[in-house]
């Protein structure tokens, strides 16, 4: 007889599933197929959703089992259409579209205990496929919520009787509670591989995605009412004021007269970008959300820290690699600065206007040489005519059409940040001074619940540089100049502004900040969002960003001076070993408290067995106190009352006064 | 025998390994799409996988197993042994499997309870037989993982009776105590009288009457032709060892099963006349172990 003939021959056989273990299978597949119902097309969800019903009557209502050729009709029609609606098998979106498939007509098919084992996992690679979709915080819960209902599944498929599903759900919980440590410990020391194994399919990530590099008109109006998270921020030190907090993403030098994009040369071989720092370093963490592009926000202006991240162009940071993932860094950064001389070649490229002025605007111009020669001046002039002039912010500006720089200036003079910018750029470069336009988000929104600083989408913002000689590279708001709200409140006091019918631009920061003052109602609800935004924040760190260097970090903290892959492979070994062997001291050898009536049956029989009258083991009480008797006729009467007492508290009518006499009794008890 | 780590060894079950597969998948695409929530859902199956293990180890681990005692058998029959499980800890058991000789038994233990299983063994030959090593196992409560404990030995035989076979009638041979008229029987005609129940006596000839009126059990005695008493002589079979036991274990079967008085002669070896169970079953011990090496029979 060999090994493996022996091993096999004590495995318990397997047991055909009842119909309790089906109806939770459905209710665990219903709820996998349920996620994806969101963005698989309307007639999949559908079909899942007849199938699973289907399976259902069949399981409760004796309906019958197709035949096999009707499933497999099924299934290639089904596959057909899904291979029609994507025109391809490879990817996420079709592979879950193909998961849901199998899932539903395996559960068709059911036969025998394997054939639900293999839908409980196809359900565990559906789940899987969720998770492609979404990593937040609530699809966590959702994957512990269907973790326990399979994990239940499994124990009812595998002994439904004689559990009921009470207990069975109860056992599940169990079993993914006490897996919790131990999920912790895995995730935590388990060595993270960086890069894939293999290349990842086109639609691998969302198509969500922030600013893209190029600016046309329009493009960051877009995310205005956009307010997802762009990313957050905490502060090692003081927070900045709100005025200060210029997030630099990119510097757009290129323009054909409506659309900037980044400088396409060669550039001039710069690659030192030093400045002469003004004020001392402000420390901060980023997290940034996936934005599938390479920029990286940094306050005015960053001293790159961090590995894979480079300087380029305009001071602007971008990473070596497109940011897929939650990404954290940490920078530093100089608020005041003073960035050195400009090469001829840049000076060319910042002040190139390809389009011939109007009219209008050259004499407007000329105007302003007039008075002064002055490059700072000028920018100087050009603020205070935007202030001075019925220029308007709003999110709505009518269309520019023809020569958009005149029409602009002189007509519609209704834009926003990107309009101020752009026009204050071309109006500075007709005048020789070199500028650029740079796009970024201005300011936050500081979340008290968790210290740190949210900023989102509907935060971007453009601004213009200019290059003054002895100074440098000097930021200039044109934004500002028309709507200070914009700056001090934020685009979402803004936002609530416009929508309350105020005129931007026309209120003080005072009388604004009175207009917008939320109702306590709004201020409890804030409140709450912050604190949801801070679990969540914590999420993307711990879930989303914790990679290697995470990971090493970790180790460092926990007392490893140079952490690698082995000692992380043995820390966690060790962790596993030490809480399983916790786990099993504590919960497997447990004891339930004994009855109190027993504990005091056994002290009255340890006083018999002092007097050499011991109980054996398979001795009822009755005929212990029998023997007993016999053999100490003078023990009699209370031998006789402490048995009856115990047989009526332990099988009969209990109360805790009965208890407290038996107590009692036995207490007193002597054998003289 | 009390199960507990040491007697206990664990192994994936095939839907163990196709778990380890898919668990192998998911952790490949979480690698390799560097998701950090599809690492956790690998990690969280790894995690209930081991924790499960635990529960499987406790789900066998401290029952008591013990072997009771096993009723004598013929030969080519099965032997039921009596095993007695206990659970003496406040847990339900759920899904014990127990193995013996190719037959299995699944049986749940309520809390501090205990069940008695028969586990059938079937017995080809006259002569002691062993209770086979039992082993116990358990897959709950995933089912992706099995533990077994290691072979339940035990020194409780079964006896095992030879084959009642063969065409010869009792033997009417002339012994001087063929005729007992000072005797009494449960046979014959004419009624002789009550005498109190031996286990073994024909159930017509008990007298229900005085059951029914509270009485001990007693059994009608009859004195008459019928009272008779044969001698089972080992010269009056033939054939090999075997066919020869056989022969005389078919006749203490007729013999006792018709209340005949019948004593047994073996060479060297002699039963005297008698009837009832403890004779029937003494008869058939001797000719259970004649012969056999270990046959001496205890006590």
């Amino acid at each position: 007889m060999s090994i493996s003939f022996a091993l096999g021959a004590v495995r318990p056989p397997d047991q055909m599933p009842d119909r309790l273990a089906c109806n939770w299978m459905l209710i665990s597949a219903a709820l996998a197929v349920g996620f994806h119902c969101f963005h698989l097309p309307v007639w999949l969800s559908g079909f899942a959703a007849c199938i699973l019903l289907w399976r259902f009557f069949i399981e409760n209502h004796a309906w019958r089992v197709p035949p096999r050729w009707v499933r497999w009709f099924l299934l290639l029609l089904t596959a057909l259409l899904v291979s029609k609606q994507y025109g391809t098998l490879l990817g996420r979106d079709p592979g879950v579209a193909y998961l849901t498939l199998l899932v539903s007509l395996k559960i068709l098919e059911i036969r025998s205990c394997r054939d639900y084992l293999l839908a409980v996992f196809l359900i565990y690679l559906l789940l899987l496929g969720a998770l492609l979709f979404s990593q937040s915080l609530l699809t966590g819960l959702y994957m512990g919520l269907l973790i326990v209902l399979t994990t239940h599944t499994l124990i009812l498929l595998n002994r439904p009787q004689p559990l009921t599903y009470r207990q069975s759900l109860r056992l599940g919980l169990t079993l993914c509670l006490q897996a919790l440590p131990l999920l912790l410990i895995i995730y935590l020391l388990f060595p993270r591989i960086q890069g894939s194994l293999w290349g990842l399919p086109q639609d691998a990530f969302s198509a969500r995605s922030g600013m893209s590099e190029q600016v046309s008109p329009g493009s960051i109006n877009r995310l205005y009412n956009d307010d997802s998270i762009a990313f957050r921020v905490t502060f090692a030190g003081e927070r900045p004021p709100q005025h200060d907090l210029y997030w630099r993403a990119f510097v757009l030098s290129d323009t054909d007269g409506r659309a900037w994009q980044r400088h396409q040369g060669t550039g001039d071989g710069r690659t030192n970008w030093r400045y002469r720092a003004k004020t001392p370093a402000v420390g901060y963490t980023v997290l940034l959300q996936p934005h599938q592009q390479r920029w990286l926000p940094a306050l005015d202006l960053p001293a790159p820290l961090q590995r894979n991240v480079r300087m380029i162009e305009g001071y602007a940071l971008a990473a070596v690699t497109p940011v897929h993932y939650v990404r954290r860094y940490h920078l530093t950064s100089h608020l005041r600065y003073t960035t050195g001389p400009l090469s001829a070649n840049e000076t060319a490229h910042n002040i190139h206007w390809p389009i011939k002025p109007s009219e209008r605007i050259t004499s407007l111009l000329q105007e302003w040489h007039q008075t002064t020669s002055s490059p700072a001046e000028i920018v100087r002039q050009a603020l205070r005519f935007f202030n001075k002039q019925p220029f308007y912010y709003s999110l709505t500006p009518p269309l520019l059409y023809g020569d958009a720089l005149d029409t602009f200036i002189f007509d519609t003079r209704i834009g926003y940040c990107e309009h101020y910018a752009s026009a204050f750029v071309a109006l500075m470069r007709l005048s020789g001074i070199p500028a650029r336009l740079v796009v970024g988000y201005q300011g936050g929104e500081w979340n008290a619940a968790g210290d740190y600083m949210i900023v989102r989408q509907s935060d971007a913002h453009a601004w213009a540089e200019v290059w003054l000689q002895g100074e440098g590279w000097a930021r200039i708001d044109p934004t500002a100049a028309v709507a200070p709200e914009r700056i001090e409140l934020g685009a979402s006091a803004l936002r609530q502004l416009s929508a309350q019918g105020a005129t931007i631009g026309q209120l003080s920061i005072s009388d604004a900040k009175r207009l917008i003052s939320p109702s306590w109602l709004r201020h409890a609800w804030q409140h709450l969002s912050w604190r949801w935004d801070a679990i969540n924040s914590g999420w993307n760190v711990w879930v989303m960003d914790y990679g290697r260097e995470a990971q090493f970090q970790l180790l460092k903290k926990i007392g490893m001076e140079t952490p690698n892959w082995l000692s992380a492979v043995i820390a966690m070994i060790a962790a596993i070993i030490f809480s399983l062997l916790l786990l099993s001291a504590l919960w497997m050898h447990r004891r339930k408290k004994q009855d109190p009536v027993v504990k005091l049956y056994n002290k009255f029989c340890n006083k018999l067995a002092k007097a050499g009258l011991a109980r054996a083991p398979t001795e009822g009480p009755l005929d212990f106190s029998r023997r007993s008797i016999q053999e100490r006729a003078d023990l009699r009467d209370p031998v006789l009352r402490i048995t009856a007492e115990y047989i009526e508290l332990r099988y009969g009518y209990f109360s805790s006064t009965r208890l407290n006499h038996f107590r009692q009794r036995v207490t007193a008890f002597r054998i003289p | 025998m009390v199960l507990n780590r040491r007697q206990l060894y664990m192994l994936p079950t095939r839907h163990g390994l196709l778990f380890t597969l898919v668990l192998m998948v998911i952790f490949l695409a979480s690698v390799n799409y560097n998701n950090g929530l599809a690492y956790a859902l690998t990690f969280l199956l790894l995690s209930i996988a081991l924790v499960s293990m635990l529960h499987t180890h406790r789900n066998v681990s401290g029952l008591a197993v013990e072997v009771l005692s096993c009723l004598p058998v013929f030969a080519g029959d099965s032997a039921q042994f009596r095993v007695s499980v206990q659970n003496p800890l406040d847990f339900i058991r759920v899904g014990i499997c127990v193995f013996c000789a190719g037959h299995r038994q699944i049986f749940h233990l309520h809390p501090s309870s205990s069940v008695q299983l028969e586990i059938p063994v079937s017995a080809p030959h006259r002569g002691y037989l062993s209770c086979p090593p039992l082993r116990l196992s358990s897959a709950y409560p995933l089912g992706l993982q099995y533990t077994w404990s290691a072979p339940i030995k035990t020194a409780v035989r079964a006896i095992v009776y030879p084959a009642p076979k063969g065409d010869l009638p009792l033997p009417h041979n002339n012994s001087p105590d063929r005729f007992m008229p000072s005797g009494l029987s449960t046979d014959g005609d004419d009624f002789a009288g009550l005498r109190e129940y031996v286990t073994g006596d024909p159930p017509r000839h008990v007298h229900w009457k005085a059951v029914a009126t509270h009485q001990a059990l007693l059994t009608k005695q009859f004195a008459g032709e019928g009272d008779r008493a044969y001698w089972l002589r080992w010269e009056d079979t033939t054939g090999s060892t075997e066919s020869r036991l056989s022969q005389l274990c078919h006749w203490v079967v007729m013999a006792e099963r018709a209340s005949f008085r019948y004593g047994m002669s073996l060479p060297g070896m002699q039963l005297p006349l008698d009837r009832g169970s403890r004779h029937y079953h003494r008869c058939l011990k001797v000719l259970a172990l004649w012969g056999l090496e270990d046959g001496a029979p205890d006590q």
